[in-house]
């Protein structure tokens, strides 16, 4: 059941334009978080569907009526707001506060009664401040002041519940309080929950859908596993970021890289576009390498990985090109023809320094057949395969083969690196004059 | 807090009672307690005691109510309306533009009438409502009325208004004598008819700001607030500026510039809740109480000599003025909303 629907609402503070044109919708039991950076227009759009900001063009809907021709007590009973603490200098107990959400269910002159202040009590104890009932909001601490004010919204007894930025100014033990009520408030009480939010990883950790904004508009919308992309960041924000999933609740988790302006080692060359590196991991060992190959420019594909791995993980939030399978199943031969066609397609392939077992034996198979067939091979032995061979030597022997027949081909291209600087090396030398990713293999190669 | 509001008000009409009845007894001619009560009854040989109370102080001692009263209440509507516990009608020029709109009513003919009503308050009323709305406007720094704002507003459009009134007052020489004697204002002038000309204005003024006390304590809590809880925010908050005018300009009318009262006695009240619907008639009442405390003592400490009630309530009041000005710069350096200071 649609409970607000927001038209094509246009918006501007004097002549700056705040909202150029947006649509949603909330349903029964959403909970739906607005990001987007700064001065994008969140709160801006939160405010006209509040009743306190009236759309120059465009409409918004409660229930199916223009929001702005309905009394504002019948709106207040249906829709709460939790704005921004505006930091009040007088001194109303708490409970006086909390009843003051009772005010659009009063009659002109009439009093709150007993059961007004049940539903008070009842919203305190919900938010967990009872004991704060006759204290003085003007004496209460932010964290408390921001469940103060959630009780207040709570004691409207609302459907639908709009927060604008509730967690600002909190620190993180009590971002994640909140949060939590609101998110089981919305669980339990059925709650419709809008809720503007600054903190993108907190947004995708409880929202279960998120809004983008980005200049007055929605620049994509959808579950926190859409919306919160790589490109879609880097357009909102200009920021490069990473994208992994967070190790307890697996939704998305934003990590923001340094800008390339800064220099050196940190640095993200993404101008360079130098070609795709297919790097052979498992584990977690080749992730540091596809970190340093990625800020170096290069695209990534990596296989056989198995899924959640952290290779896996790694792999994923780079947006490299994966052949994966289940969890701790092992590399049967169609997964490693899928594999072996990536490789061939890669400007270099780069070894890990993995340790090799009967379920990833085919990955060394897969990338000395591509080696032997042209595509440039680095292989990385910071511990000698010997070291990590649990096949019972077939890993060994297969690598000492190669070796041999690399040194007396001079088609073979190979390179056998120590440190992540000699493997960046070795694939920029490499993809001089590799072929690009679409180019046939083979043949170029090995000119 | 609940608990102390009704106490509160009942020892307050208590204080109102008593001080009415000392101020009663107080003044050129002495009266005691006996002589007073036995004036009221009627006794046998109390006639010329009855003529002063009757005619000189009673009406005096009803015009410090009404005018104690509208004061204080129109502080506490403009302190909730600016979500500032600095206001107050005196201070931010809001008794100036009734007093230039009185001075105004006096050069043109004090004894004009609108529909049976003396031009004086109306003409006040006007000059009130403009100087509000003109401080409004000049006090709003990004959105938000600051005490700073507020108070350096007050001070330019008060000395603004007070040179309009000398500029007005040179230029239509010809009344000057009236305009001096009612600049001089205090309660010196008081007079049944005073009294029915400000009554009515001063019960208008408290009923509608009663009747919209549940409205007035959700703005103070910020206008967006008040709008989410589905208070018609610009209606409310326009009836209750009408309200304040109103209040201001019964008290000027009658009284002329008396200052402070506005902004201590519901500071004060507001100790013991903040809650309109007690600080309303808490404010009304303990606002009449010390404006007739006021009056009594100016005319007590020197008899015959009287001290005007402006110059004792401006002796108290500036400095409980400057005490609380600490006080809230002091709280507000503790939370966020520090930097508005």
């Amino acid at each position: 059941m649609i409970r607000i629907s927001v038209h094509g609402v246009v918006c501007s503070y004097g002549c700056v334009p705040a909202l150029e044109g947006v649509n949603f919708e909330v349903r029964r039991g959403d909970f739906t978080g607005i990001v987007g950076p700064n001065g994008s227009g969140k709160s801006t759009l939160l405010r006209t569907m509040s009743r306190v900001l009236r759309p120059t063009r465009g409409a918004v809907l409660l229930d199916g009526r223009d929001i702005y021709s309905q009394d504002p007590a019948s709106v207040a009973r249906r829709l709460a707001v939790v704005g921004q603490d505006p930091a009040t200098e007088f001194g109303f107990s708490v409970l006086e506060v909390v009843l003051m959400g009772r005010l659009p269910h009063l009659g002109r002159f009439q009093r709150e009664s007993a059961a007004d202040v049940e539903i008070a009590r009842k919203c305190l104890s919900l938010t967990g401040i009872a004991h704060l009932e006759h204290r003085r909001i003007t004496e209460t601490s932010s964290g408390e002041r921001q469940r103060v004010l959630i009780a207040r919204a709570l004691a409207q007894e609302p459907q639908i519940l709009l927060l604008d930025e509730p967690t600002s100014f909190l620190d993180i033990g009590y971002q994640a309080d909140i949060m939590d009520l609101i998110s089981s408030l919305n669980r339990n009480e059925n709650l419709s929950v809008v809720v503007v939010m600054h903190d993108l990883n907190l947004a995708a950790q409880y929202c279960r859908s998120l809004i983008l904004m980005k200049g007055g508009v929605v620049l994509d919308s959808g579950t926190p596993e859409d919306v919160l992309t790589p490109s879609n960041i880097r357009s909102a924000y200009g920021s490069e970021v990473l994208v992994v999933r967070h190790p307890v609740h697996a939704r998305p988790h934003v990590i923001v890289l340094p800008k390339p302006s800064r220099g050196g080692d940190r640095t993200v060359r993404r101008a360079r576009g130098g070609g795709r590196v297919h790097v052979v991991g498992g584990g977690a060992m080749g992730a540091r390498l596809m970190d340093a190959l990625w800020r170096n420019g290069f695209s990534l594909s990596t296989g056989v990985l198995n899924a959640g791995d952290g290779d896996w993980e790694k792999a994923r939030s780079l947006g490299a090109r994966i052949v994966e399978i289940p969890p701790f199943s092992p590399v049967t031969d169609a997964d490693a023809a899928r594999n072996s066609d990536l490789m061939k397609g890669a400007s270099a392939v780069v070894l890990g320094n993995i340790p090799f077992g009967p379920g990833n034996l085919k990955n060394l198979e897969t990338a000395v057949q591509a080696a032997l067939s042209g595509t440039p091979l680095v292989v990385v032995e910071d511990v000698e395969v010997e070291r990590r061979d649990y096949t019972g030597g077939r890993a060994s022997a297969l690598l000492s083969a190669f070796r041999e027949r690399a040194a007396s081909d001079p088609r073979i291209r190979v390179a056998w690196c120590r440190d992540d600087d000699s493997v960046i090396a070795a694939v920029e030398g490499f993809c001089v004059r590799a072929p690009r990713e679409g180019a046939a293999p083979g043949g170029k190669a090995n000119e | 807090m609940r608990g102390r509001q009704g106490p509160t008000l009942l020892a307050l009409a208590v204080v109102l009672q008593v001080s009415v009845f000392a101020s009663l007894c107080t003044g050129a001619v002495r009266m005691t307690p006996g002589e007073v009560v036995r004036a009221i009854l009627g006794g046998p040989g109390a006639v010329r005691h009855a003529d002063i109370l009757v005619a000189v102080r009673a009406p005096r001692v009803a015009l410090a109510c009404i005018v104690g009263a509208s004061l204080a209440v129109s502080g506490a509507i403009l302190q909730g309306v600016f979500m500032n516990p600095l206001a107050d009608p005196y201070v931010i020029g809001v008794s100036s533009g009734a007093s230039f709109g009185a001075v105004v009513a006096i050069i043109l003919n004090p004894r004009i009438a609108v529909g049976g009503l003396s031009a004086l308050p109306l003409f006040a009323m006007a000059g009130a409502l403009a100087a509000i709305l003109l401080v409004q406007r000049l006090s709003l720094i990004g959105g938000r009325s600051t005490v700073t704002g507020l108070l350096l507003s007050g001070v330019a459009v008060s000395s603004f208004l007070s040179a309009a009134i000398s500029a007005v007052t040179y230029v239509f020489g010809t009344r000057i004598h009236q305009v001096w004697l009612w600049l001089m204002g205090g309660l010196s002038q008081a007079s049944w008819d005073l009294v029915i000309m400000a009554a009515p204005y001063c019960a208008a003024g408290i009923a509608c700001s009663f009747a919209l006390s549940r409205e007035l304590n959700a703005i103070t809590l910020g206008e967006e607030t008040a709008a989410h809880l589905g208070v018609n925010v610009g209606l409310v908050r326009g009836a209750l500026v009408w309200a304040a005018a109103l209040l201001t300009a019964s008290a000027v009318s009658s009284a002329g510039l008396i200052g402070f009262v506005g902004m201590v006695v519901p500071h004060v009240c507001r100790m013991v809740s903040p809650d309109h619907r007690f600080l309303i008639p808490a404010a009304a009442l303990a606002g009449a109480a010390s404006t007739v405390i006021c009056d009594a003592a100016g005319r007590g400490v020197a008899p015959p000599l009287e001290v005007p009630v402006g110059i004792i309530t401006a002796l108290i009041g500036g400095p409980v003025f400057v005490y609380l000005l600490g006080r809230v710069r002091g709280a507000r350096a503790g939370n966020p909303g520090g930097a508005v200071l």
